[in-house]
């Protein structure tokens, strides 16, 4: 147990030590990269928190998208700070995945996920038609993000690497409370609706509030990854949003895997790395993605994140037999 | 005073009668035995008490109070809990795991202390633990506590299924047939274990069984239902002697 968390404790300070060097070591174009790399952990892991109920959602994108929204318009339209866009954002995100609970509770498996497919689908062309939201070419122009304190002290996030660190220290801290919401009773009883419903019923669990709680609270954080984003980039458009984005999503946390906290984060760090090195295929990209994720559903159905469990007996067997030999 | 009263229940899917105008009155401290033959509407009635299921008519009064059509969750809250005829568990969870999962409304916790409290919540947390295992020691299967609840024998899940319903803190137990698949020996021994819950902690039960044995020599007073109806009511003599009853489960 002690050297267990001796390996945890040096594991994470190397962690933290090369997360503050990054910005330092790399070129423009990978420090932009890691940001939306972190936009899409807190996308993925949160997607992945609503998973644990048995709700496969198609609407967590568009969501994310309602946050970017939100805090761009916010921030253009009324020169709110950010501190304030943030987590309003958030909250417009969570108001507007409680209307389309609505229906969707009413709905289980894949009844759940086609009908949240169609109802984010909803949200997302609901930007081209109304004007505020700017139609196809969305809303460009978002400022960036600064903190001020009035009189005081303001700190402009305009630079990439200030703008690194924001997204950094937002992106731990929604890690770390989804983590805690992971290894609390909640997760427990989010896992044992999606094993037994009828069970979780008949201990006196309202199911219907505990699948609204996942999904509001995923849905909350979804808002958070789209504020990153539309900040770090400057413009968002409908089609950031659409189903691609969504699949790729799903192809993350799928081929991770969704069994536990770290699934999903393995899954968009190799995607991640994995875009990088084959971006020489261009084009064929989705096809790529598409063979990874049959070969992963027939090799590894519970993702790469059950790696570890199927590669140590093998090695020690491995040892063994060379023993022998 | 009658602790549970059913007037007139009854449920209707599309033109089948499952639940035909049920009267039942239980006593404090009573364990009934439900009988009849396959698909008489015990496990229905079971799923309207306990508001699995919304009655198409009639009245649920659980301690003078009018609980019909509260969802399940609430139910539960006001002490009325069932089990399962299927087994029905969180098959990769431990035993304990499960009772402690079905401590839920016990726990004495807030969801944000839940997530973020620390030294209290891990005392709360112990207290919920001890709890558990002290109903699994009452089940008599504390010694598979740490083994996952689906690799457990038939029997023991059986069981585990009924400490479950116990972490709820109920005053009434519907028991839908807790002894499918055990030998008679074991059959007895849950027996006597549901008349000890009675007699210790005061719970009172309807038991939905098919062993006519276990019925006949545990239960003070019998309800049958056939095609939905009540057609007979009083002790195990007296049922087994009636004619009706013996028509439905021999035909006529």
């Amino acid at each position: 147990m002690g050297r267990n968390r001796l390996r945890t404790g040096i594991g994470l300070t190397v962690m933290a030590i090369v997360l503050v060097a990054l910005p330092f070591l790399l070129t423009r174009y990978y420090v932009d990269l890691t940001i939306v790399f972190f936009a899409h952990l807190i996308l993925a892991v949160s997607f992945r928190l609503i998973t644990t109920t048995g709700d496969f959602s198609l609407a967590h994108v568009p969501l994310m998208g309602m946050g970017a929204y939100a805090s761009a318009l916010m921030a253009k339209y009324f020169g709110w700070p950010f501190w304030l866009t943030l987590p309003l954002a958030g909250v417009a995100s969570t108001v507007v995945g409680l209307v389309m609970l609505y229906p969707l509770l009413r709905m289980k498996a894949f009844a759940f996920f086609i009908g949240s497919y169609a109802i984010g689908e909803a949200l997302r062309l609901s930007w081209i038609r109304i004007g505020i939201f700017g139609g196809h070419r969305g809303i460009s122009g978002i400022p960036h993000p600064s903190i001020s304190i009035p009189g005081f002290v303001t700190i402009s996030f305009a630079g990439v690497t200030p703008y690194y660190f924001l997204t950094l220290a937002i992106t731990v801290l929604c890690l770390l409370i989804m983590f805690l919401i992971d290894r609390s009773r909640i997760t427990q009883i989010f896992k044992a609706i999606h094993a037994e419903d009828s069970l979780v019923r008949s201990i006196g669990i309202n199911v219907t509030a505990y699948r609204t709680l996942a999904f509001e609270v995923g849905t909350f954080f979804s808002g958070i990854a789209g504020v990153l984003l539309a900040h770090h980039l400057g413009h968002i458009d409908p089609h950031q949003f659409d189903l691609t984005t969504g699949l790729y999503l799903l192809i993350w946390v799928v081929v991770g895997g969704f069994a536990t906290f770290t699934g999903p984060i393995i899954g968009v760090t190799c995607f991640t790395l994995l875009g990088e090195v084959m971006r020489v295929f261009g084009a064929w990209m989705p096809l790529v993605y598409g063979c990874i994720l049959i070969i992963s559903l027939l090799f590894l159905p519970e993702g790469l994140e059950s790696l570890p469990r199927w590669i140590s007996p093998l090695i020690k067997k491995m040892g063994i037999s060379g023993n022998r030999a | 005073m009658n602790i549970l009263e059913l007037k007139g229940l009854r449920k209707q899917f599309g033109g089948l009668v499952a639940v035909n105008d049920i009267d039942l009155e239980l006593e404090e401290g009573e364990i009934r035995g439900l009988i009849g033959p396959n698909g008489s509407g015990k496990t229905t009635l079971f799923n309207l008490i306990s508001g699995f299921l919304q009655p198409t008519k009639g009245q649920v009064i659980w301690q003078g109070k009018d609980i019909t059509g509260k969802p399940a969750h609430s139910i539960v809250k006001e002490g009325v809990v069932r089990t399962f005829q299927l087994t029905t568990l969180l098959k990769d969870m431990t035993a304990l795991q499960n009772v402690v999962i079905g401590c839920h409304l016990h726990i004495g916790m807030g969801l944000f202390e839940q997530v973020f409290g620390s030294a209290k919540r891990r005392e709360k947390e112990m207290a919920v633990v001890k709890k558990a295992t002290g109903l699994l020691e009452t089940m008599g299967i504390e010694s598979v506590k740490n083994e996952p609840a689906g690799a457990l024998p038939h029997g023991y899940q059986r069981v585990l299924n009924i400490a479950i319903a116990l972490a709820s803190e109920p005053r009434l137990l519907l028991l839908d047939e807790p002894t499918t698949g055990m030998n008679p020996v074991e059959t007895q021994e849950l027996m006597d274990k549901i008349k000890m819950l009675r007699d210790e902690l005061g719970i009172t039960m309807i038991l939905v069984e098919h062993d006519m044995k276990a019925i006949m020599g545990n239960c003070e007073k019998i309800t049958v239902m056939d095609f939905g109806k009540k057609i007979a009511e009083g002790s195990p003599e007296e049922v087994s002697k009636n004619e009706e009853v013996i028509e439905a489960y021999l035909g006529r």
